[in-house]
């Protein structure tokens, strides 16, 4: 007895392993989602303890049940008939009636949200009848481009942001630290669809000429998706500018935030005392200052995933790239909500996944808080 | 050559202590420039801006020029008469959203703060619940299908962006009271005999303020930000009214010939959320040399 | 040693403070009960000063909250002046507060930085003032019409009991019909455009305006009618305004959930929602508002104000936004202006009313700021920042003596600050004592601090009495190991007495978490014995008036 209420973490933690095991076959874009789950969770049990990690993984459940919810009512509340949507307008009453039935919309909110729940447990997130394909599929084919998309320009944001960040922070209050700090507040003020068209015309379109003088470039190509089966050098040099564009406000608020904690971190007695120690400035900020400088920004990073989803929907309308954005955008067009209610589902739980995620990489990066949630 | 680090030293040091002192000619200059764009968008009607639906023939695609400023557009419309009057929806959407969320993100902040507890807990759940669903997908689900009718977008509009802001600013108000209620003049106002209310508004209220103040600003620049993905999306305001995201994707493809089309609404819409934020950022820089002498 | 036992408790005298038994729970981040103060008993005669003694940690501040009762005492009884202050809620609680003030440890921390010296001193007062007469003169107004209700309300008392269930049925009703209709609004909006065309849109926003703060007065007088005979139901307004308060509110809620899920199935239209949502909402606000104002007319009225103003707010914002672009302008601008006025109207009044409290506090605030010692030109103005923390701790208790209260609480007034201003503002304190005629509680770490001011002195450990006595006996004749320890700790002048020599206490506080058994102090004693770790010792005289709980006191047989 005594050994399953201190191991119940673990056991717990087995357990929902072989759940997600079962789910990972089912079906590819879910079982993502809930492979990622996992993957928090172990890293989770990892950096703090297997109990503690599990809480967390559980604190999700209801969370994600709302979430459920929320995506479904607002989605099944939409105006309109569906099954008149699917048919166009040249159905009939019975045809609309017999289609209804087929899709079960005849049915009550509750047993509706139950069978949809259901599928969504194993994976199965409906078939769309506009555009003719299981919607899974649609996601999972499309997911790719968009989580490509987040990433690069993640890596971007951090390669930007952590240097610029700690020189001005290193630099506070000369004229090197003014002329980072207001250019990345230029950069944060830039909506990303306007940096993406800005891009665009200098780099891409080339021909804007002032005074006669052509200063565009045709340096890298303005649009299409290459996937990296058709070579990583070709599909970086299409990548480069969607993710710049979308990079570029991160980056600035990363920086902002790493410049201020990082000023903060300065301050303090340590750093005085790797000074004396006669440690050169580049290992002091590195190895001394950057860790307690990062937690802050590791929250924020976790954080603007949210903005950063949103930001890749625009991203991908400019450059016209095949991701899960323009399959909202297709799904949202053509009213075709069981795409755009399995996408939304989808992207949430992500996001939601992720937030945890670096909740835990918050911990295990502050010794602090580790300490804090062993003692609790 | 430890002489001339010291030195070095000194000056760093003088320009930090100027800049924090004194606002400077940036932060003027950003209010300036927010002042007349507000007084522009005001008084757009009564001020001799050209009508803002109306196609000059002949002058589509025409670069600057005297009797058109800023240009025209496409179907040869002025352009800086369609900035004003975009100022307007970007404005009123992002001051009505950034109220109404203040009204409600301050108190439910405010009251989870200053009660904590359980009343911290049910309004934290109540807050993060908002943050769930990515902003812009929620956003865009709402105005496409919720309500198609598009003399009503602004009302949607308005209602999901003061909807996303709640959670961000209630949780600076919280996190804000919450280290304000450790204070002792909390209890000693409770000693007094003061009502929950009373310490809330009359004593944690005007010390939380200023930080919330400048919070808003920020709130307020990403508003229009966001307006403006949503206007670009052609899911705002619908098309006869000016937005300045609309706009921009008006200008699209005339891009290669006629970039200023493009450029005029965004370098706008780029100063507008640059003055918002630098003003919001000196505002906090200053609360915060005041607050630390405190 | 900290033991039990109320021995020392004098029954004989009326004391004015008594705590018996007091228990002090709170639960830790992990979950766990921290036992910060464990069967805690006192007296303190009136006019008498009590000194509270012990480490950092072991409860005295705890002690103090829970006397004050923020945060309320998990068990254990506190009387003051007979009443027992446990047993009394909230606002029972709130009022007897003046009678009872707290000084604070960290003297610029308990003054508001954004307040003046003035305003802090006098806060108290503004409190007790705006209590009594209404704040606002435009409060008067819904002060009458609450005491006109009040009159009417117990003269028809009988057909009002009938007429309440009627009325509450009718307020459903009418929300209930207000949602059902799903064009409403829209009429409502459309009646206010169409003649607009002809009219312009000047007069007409005047007339909408009107009509807007008429209807939201016609709401008022709406609810209060409602609201008003269900409090008569009950007999009397006070003891019933929360049930009254909480319909009131479920009422409203009702309604607005009731609108939401029928928008939601059946989707009218989201300004229509939207706004019914916000006036019901607003209602329900109203109706709770109201419902003070039964009760306390004068707090019900700045309320009311407010609400009213919030609602006139968002019509405003709600029909602009609904209007067309031209017509747009004319309608903000004028609302702007007709706010505008409105807002300098409210702000004009609200300055004058906090001028004319100012003015009739001055003299108080002088008298007292004198009293303590302060220079009272130039510094009413001043904010708490730009005092040093003598002078704040001064300020601090010129507003604990404004309201002339009975018994003071002292947080160790004196450990934040300089030792030379230590031995000013215990002196004060013994000053105002006399002039006053306090009773204090004085709570200290030093045992030195609270040697020449206290009548009486009680050894705190670890959440419970070990010693209690009179400081001549306490300090002479320690008779717990613990307060010999601390007696040792203060430094003496004396070059004869080495301080290294003294027997220190040994190790670190027990965690309250899981304080030892028996004896409290056994883990850090030094000169423990077995009985102290299975038997918990009890409250003994050893002297007239010297009370010590511990097995083996000083000069018991085993010690000589």
């Amino acid at each position: 007895m005594k050994f399953l209420k201190r191991n119940i973490g673990r056991i717990v933690l087995t357990g929902l392993v072989l759940v997600i095991l079962f789910a990972w076959f089912a079906r590819p874009p879910f079982s993502w989602t809930f492979g990622l789950l996992i993957l928090v969770g172990a890293f989770g049990a990892l950096v703090t303890d297997a109990n503690y990690a599990a809480r967390r993984i559980f604190s999700l459940i209801p969370v994600l049940l709302i979430v459920s919810f929320v995506v479904f009512s607002l989605m099944s509340s939409l105006p309109g008939d569906p099954a008149l949507t699917i048919l166009g307008a040249g159905a009939t009453a019975e045809s609309i009636a017999q289609l209804n039935q087929e899709l079960g919309f005849d049915q009550p909110f509750f047993n509706r949200y139950g069978n949809w729940m259901g599928d969504v447990i194993v994976g199965d997130l409906g078939t769309s009848r506009i555009l003719r394909e299981d919607v899974a599929d649609g996601i999972s084919r499309s997911i790719t481009p968009t989580l490509q998309l987040m990433a690069y320009s993640l890596i971007l944001a951090v390669l930007i942001a952590v240097p610029a960040g700690m020189y001005s922070g290193y630099k506070n209050g000369t004229r090197q630290d003014r002329i980072i700090s207001y250019t990345m507040l230029g950069f944060l003020a830039i909506p990303n669809f306007v940096l993406a068209l800005v891009l665009v015309l200098f780099l891409a379109v080339g021909g804007v000429t002032i005074f006669g003088v052509d200063i565009g470039f045709r340096w890298l190509p303005a649009a299409r998706y290459v996937p990296i089966g058709a070579g990583w050098s070709d599909h970086l040099k299409h990548m480069l500018l969607p993710s710049l564009s979308l990079a570029m406000s991160q980056a600035a608020v990363f920086m902002r935030l790493l410049r201020s904690d990082m000023i903060g971190t300065l301050r303090l007695p340590f750093i005085d005392l790797a000074r004396s120690k006669g440690l050169k400035t580049g290992r002091i900020l590195f190895r001394h200052a950057l860790r307690p400088s990062s937690f802050t920004l590791i929250t924020v990073m976790g954080l603007s995933v949210g903005s950063l989803i949103g930001g890749a929907l625009i991203t991908e309308y400019v450059f016209t790239l095949p991701g899960v954005g323009s399959y909202i955008f297709t799904g949202i067009f053509k009213r075709d909500f069981v795409a755009v209610q399995g996408a939304v589902l989808v992207i949430s739980t992500l996001f939601i996944v992720v937030l945890t995620f670096s909740d835990l990489l918050y911990l295990a990066l502050d010794p602090r808080l580790k300490h804090q949630s062993e003692a609790a | 050559m430890i002489k001339l680090k010291l030195r070095k030293r000194t000056r760093e040091v003088d320009e930090t202590s100027r800049t924090n002192n004194s606002l400077g000619l940036m932060f003027w200059a950003a209010v300036s420039f927010l002042a007349v764009l507000t007084f522009c968008a005001i008084f757009a009607d009564i001020l001799p801006f050209k009508n803002p639906t109306q196609t000059f023939k002949g002058f589509n695609k025409n670069g600057p020029s005297g009797s058109f400023l800023l240009g025209n557009d496409g179907v040869g419309r002025d352009i800086l008469s369609r900035v004003v009057y975009g100022a307007q929806t970007s404005l009123v959407i992002a001051v009505v959203g950034t109220s109404i969320a203040l009204i409600i993100g301050g108190s439910i902040g405010l009251a989870a703060g200053y009660y904590r507890g359980k009343v911290d807990r049910l309004l934290t759940i109540m807050l993060n619940t908002t943050l769930i669903i990515p902003p812009l997908i929620l956003f865009i689900s709402l105005i496409l299908f919720l309500d198609p009718a598009a003399e009503r977008r602004m009302f949607i509009l308005i209602f999901t962006f003061a909807l996303l802001s709640i959670a961000p600013i209630g949780r600076v108000v919280r996190a804000n009271t919450m280290a304000w209620s450790e204070r002792e003049f909390v209890l000693a106002a409770q000693t007094i005999g003061a009502r929950n209310g009373r310490v809330m508004f009359r004593e944690i209220l005007p010390n939380v303020a200023p930080s919330l103040i400048s919070y808003s600003l920020i709130v307020m620049a990403t508003l229009i930000i966001v307006e403006g993905a949503v206007a670009f999306l052609g899911l705002s305001v619908p098309s006869p009214t000016p937005t300045w995201g609309d706009m921009i994707n008006k200008g699209r493809p005339h891009l290669d010939v006629a970039p200023h089309i493009t450029l005029m609404p965004a370098l706008s819409m780029f100063l507008t959320v640059l003055s918002l934020n630098f003003i919001g950022d000196k505002l906090q820089e200053k609360f915060e040399s005041k607050a630390a002498i405190l | 040693m900290a033991g039990s036992g109320n021995l020392h408790l004098r029954e004989q005298e009326k004391p004015l403070l008594r705590v018996e038994d007091l228990v002090v729970n709170f639960l830790s981040a992990g979950g766990e009960t921290v036992q910060a103060v464990s069967g805690f008993s006192i007296d303190v005669l009136e006019g008498e000063t009590l000194g509270l003694v012990g480490e950092s940690g072991c409860g005295k501040s705890t002690t103090a909250r829970a006397i004050i009762q923020s945060p309320k005492p998990t068990a254990g009884s506190i009387q003051l002046d007979g009443v027992e202050l446990t047993e009394l809620d909230d606002e029972e609680m709130r009022r007897t507060r003046p009678i009872l003030q707290m000084i604070f440890q960290d003297p610029i921390s308990s003054l508001n930085p954004r307040r003046t010296i003035r305003d802090v001193v006098a806060e108290p007062l503004y409190v007790w003032w705006e209590e009594e007469t209404g704040r606002l003169a435009i409060a008067s107004w819904f002060e009458k019409t609450g005491n006109l209700f009040q009159k009417i309300s117990s003269k028809f008392s009988r057909p009002a009991r009938i007429l309440a269930p009627l009325a509450w049925l009718s307020l459903i009703f009418w929300l209930v019909s207000e949602a059902s209709d799903e064009r409403s609004l829209e009429t409502w909006l459309s009646w206010l455009k169409t003649p607009a065309q002809f009219i312009g849109f000047p007069v007409l926003f005047i007339l909408a305006a009107m009509a807007a703060a008429l209807s939201v007065v016609g709401a008022v007088w709406l609810v209060l009618a409602v609201i008003l005979p269900f409090g008569v139901i009950s007999g009397k307004f006070g003891s019933v305004t929360n049930t009254v308060g909480l319909t009131g509110l479920f009422t409203s809620l009702f309604a607005v959930v009731f609108l939401f899920f029928r928008t939601w199935s059946s989707l009218g239209g989201v300004a229509h929602w939207l706004s019914s949502g916000i006036l019901l909402l607003a209602v329900g606000f109203l109706a709770v508002w109201s419902l003070l104002a039964c009760r306390e007319p004068s707090r019900a009225g700045s309320s009311a104000l407010a609400v009213l103003v919030f609602m006139l707010f968002a019509i405003q914002v709600f029909y602009i936004v609904g209007l067309d672009g031209n017509t747009k302008l004319a309608v903000f601008s004028l609302s702007a202006a007709v706010d505008g006025i409105l807002y300098w109207l409210i702000a004009r009044r609200y300055k004058l009313a906090r001028a004319q409290m100012r003015q009739r506090a001055e003299p108080e605030v002088k008298r007292v700021l004198e009293a303590v010692g302060m220079e009272v030109e130039g510094s009413l103005e001043r904010k708490p920042h730009e005092f040093s923390g003598g002078q704040a701790q001064r300020i601090s208790i010129a507003r604990a003596l404004i309201l002339n209260p009975k018994v003071v609480i002292c947080d160790e007034p004196v450990s934040a600050l300089d030792v030379s201003v230590q031995a000013q503002i215990l002196n004060l304190l013994e000053d105002m004592k006399a002039a006053y005629g306090l009773t204090l509680v004085f709570i200290a770490h030093d045992l030195a601090v609270v040697k020449n001011i206290s009548d009486r002195v009680a050894v705190m450990y670890l959440g419970k009495i070990c010693e209690v006595g009179p400081p001549e006996l306490l300090y002479s004749a320690p008779q717990h190991p613990y307060t010999r320890l601390l007696i040792d700790a203060i430094p003496r002048p004396d070059p004869e007495f080495d301080q290294r020599n003294a027997v220190r206490i040994e190790g670190e506080l027990p965690s309250p978490l899981a304080p030892p058994s028996g004896c409290r102090f056994r883990t850090r004693c030094p000169n423990v014995q077995a009985k102290c770790s299975t038997e918990e010792p009890q409250m003994k005289e050893v002297a007239s008036g010297h009370y010590v709980a511990c097995h083996y006191p000083a000069d018991s047989e085993l010690n000589q």
